[in-house]
């Protein structure tokens, strides 16, 4: 049996509604974040009605329950990436991942000179965290050159990967060009270089078995609410030996071992890097939408995004006054394009009006969009949920901008 | 298509946005502003000559949409009828007040109301008077001409680095 997409969208309320009166809403923004099933809401839901506590220091009931619900979807989420549990941190989303390993591990370890090697693609919170903790330290920000179809210029890696070298902070997918990168290579290169590695995975969980284990990576962040969990829950990954030697990153309660005025001691990970209570409403819903994508497959999505990003490239390049951004081979389904002369916000209202939602702007990537050499782009990207109508609905919209703009 | 959308892009506001009338840097001025949109990368900005607190001249440049385009000739096309700087801080509170629903267009401003129902479009047109009250911030005495005094012209260091990078 092949992809069953109309009893997988029947599972998501949000895209039973109208918009605008009577305009079905086709929804093409799942890159900046993932719409939910019932699986998770109702998981959610259900936990706040009848199990909710605050978890691990309390000796009733429902707080030994609560922990249980959220310790089994650290569980979960663990399992999901090839990950141990100790290793799993829970954050509350990309961005404090990364900054969490800037500020512990590049306070610990970053010297005057050293640097970390970013991209041209990256998202500003891959580039943002590591301009603010190299410049408490003296280090330096490289960026690696794209070319000009979205692939990561690997010469320019290589020639810049050097001894001073400590810290290798790449996409693992790009937001905006879809590009997915030779994380396998970078990886190697960078060990045999003494380097480390950041991935931002944000997108790549969405589209892609991502193993931590097969990879070998030293650190992973990613985010719940793309995979359609909520927001408010993101992950970071990092080997033991890594954080066990990290300093903590925020400190409250839930991290101490000890706290005195004499001096303070830390719990041992992940538990040092979770200060204060944390987001167990949010934890349980991302083990049910952990649940939810692997009761689906996520090769059996993957396959069916490649299949929709084909369809839709086809489309769009057959239209000749699109113009796409990022043809890299093997991209995912996140598809920037720019229509004629048209500025990106001008197309992106208009095609609201008709029912198509995208999101037009930099997709917090100015760098990447300078490198480009456009203002901003119109993205529209596919999930498990969409379908070759949702895309000919795209292309219906397209030419109603062709209409009222000219 | 709805009547709202229609409204908007059938609108004047598109046409000035194609022509661009007015669009350019002054050679030289006494006050300049920028402004961007970090989630679009929309960027303007807004030169002002001076005389005796009246705008004399307004030139700007925008790599921005039709819509931030458009407000931006309303600026200028006002801007050539010779307001002081307190008419022009005041029409910028106009703009936005007219954008929230909360007042009628000021006159020569009808075409903006179409943006009014497109709530995320709003700093769009907004951003082309928030570029030129930034200009005007920079002038270091503002006077409206009662006097006869001269406005001082460029002695903040933002005004000078850009007269130089404009003269050079």
């Amino acid at each position: 049996m092949g992809f069953d997409v109309a009893s997988l969208k029947v599972q998501f309320p949000t895209l039973q509604r109208k918009v605008y009166g009577d305009k079905p809403l086709v929804f093409l923004d799942s890159a900046a974040s993932a719409q939910k099933p019932l699986a998770v809401t109702d998981a959610m839901n259900d936990f706040m009605a009848t199990s909710y506590s605050n978890v691990h220091r309390g000796v009733h009931a429902l707080s030994q329950e609560a922990t249980d619900a959220f310790e089994a979807a650290r569980a979960k989420i663990a399992a999901f990436m090839n990950a141990e549990e100790r290793e799993t941190i829970l954050t509350k989303n990309t961005t404090e991942g990364i900054n969490l390993v800037a500020q512990a591990w590049g306070r610990a370890n970053l010297q005057p000179g050293d640097e970390i090697l970013v991209t041209e693609l990256e998202h500003h919170a891959n580039i943002v965290p590591w301009q603010l903790i190299a410049a408490e330290r003296g280090a330096v920000v490289r960026p690696i050159a794209i070319l000009d179809d979205g692939a990561l210029d690997m010469d320019d890696f290589h020639a810049k990967l050097g001894p001073a070298t400590k810290m290798v902070a790449v996409a693992y997918v790009s937001n905006v060009l879809g590009t997915v990168l030779p994380v396998e290579d970078i990886i190697d290169a960078a060990h045999k270089q003494g380097a480390l590695v950041l991935l931002d995975a944000s997108q790549a969980v969405t589209h892609k078995k991502v193993d931590v284990k097969a990879l070998d990576v030293d650190f992973l962040a990613w985010t719940g609410h793309k995979l359609y969990g909520p927001t408010g829950i993101g992950v970071l990954y990092g080997k033991y030996d890594l954080l066990d030697a990290m300093p903590p990153f925020l400190g409250g309660g839930d991290m101490i071992d000890r706290v005195s005025f004499d001096g303070t001691t830390f719990r041992e990970p992940p538990f040092r890097f979770e200060a204060g209570t944390p987001a167990i409403v949010e934890a349980v819903g991302l083990g049910a939408a952990v649940d939810w994508v692997e009761s689906v497959g996520i090769e059996a999505i993957a396959a069916h995004e490649a299949e929709l990003l084909a369809y839709a490239m086809q489309r769009l390049q057959a239209t000749n006054d699109v113009r796409i951004f990022g043809t890299a081979p093997g991209k995912v389904s996140v598809l920037a394009f720019l229509l004629g002369d048209h500025h990106a916000h001008d197309v992106g209202t208009i095609l609201d009006r008709t029912g198509v939602a995208l999101r037009v702007g930099q997709h917090c990537a100015e760098p990447l969009h300078q490198r480009l050499g456009v203002h901003s782009t119109a993205r529209a990207s596919f999930a498990a949920y969409n379908t070759r109508e949702d895309v000919d609905a795209l292309l219906d919209g397209l030419s109603v901008c062709r209409d009222l703009l000219g | 298509m709805d009547a709202e959308t229609r409204d908007l892009f059938e609108s004047s506001l598109l046409r000035l946005a194609k022509d661009r009338a007015r669009e350019g840097r002054l050679p030289s001025f006494d006050a300049t502003g920028s402004r961007k949109n970090p989630f679009c990368g929309d960027e303007v900005t807004v030169d002002l000559r001076l005389s005796a607190g009246v705008l004399t001249e307004l030139g700007y440049e925008a790599r921005a949409c039709s819509l931030c385009v458009a407000s931006a000739e309303l600026l200028a096309q006002w801007a050539a009828l010779g307001p002081n700087l307190d008419a022009l801080l005041a029409r910028e509170q106009a703009v936005k007040a007219l954008l929230r629903g909360e007042a009628p267009p000021p006159e020569g401003l009808e075409a903006l109301a179409s943006v009014a129902p497109f709530r995320a479009r709003h700093k769009c047109v907004s951003l082309p008077w928030e570029a030129a009250v930034e200009a005007v911030r920079a002038v270091d005495t503002v006077d409206t001409g009662d006097t006869g005094d001269t406005v001082d012209t460029g002695d903040t260091a933002e005004t000078r680095a850009a007269k130089q990078g404009q003269d050079g």
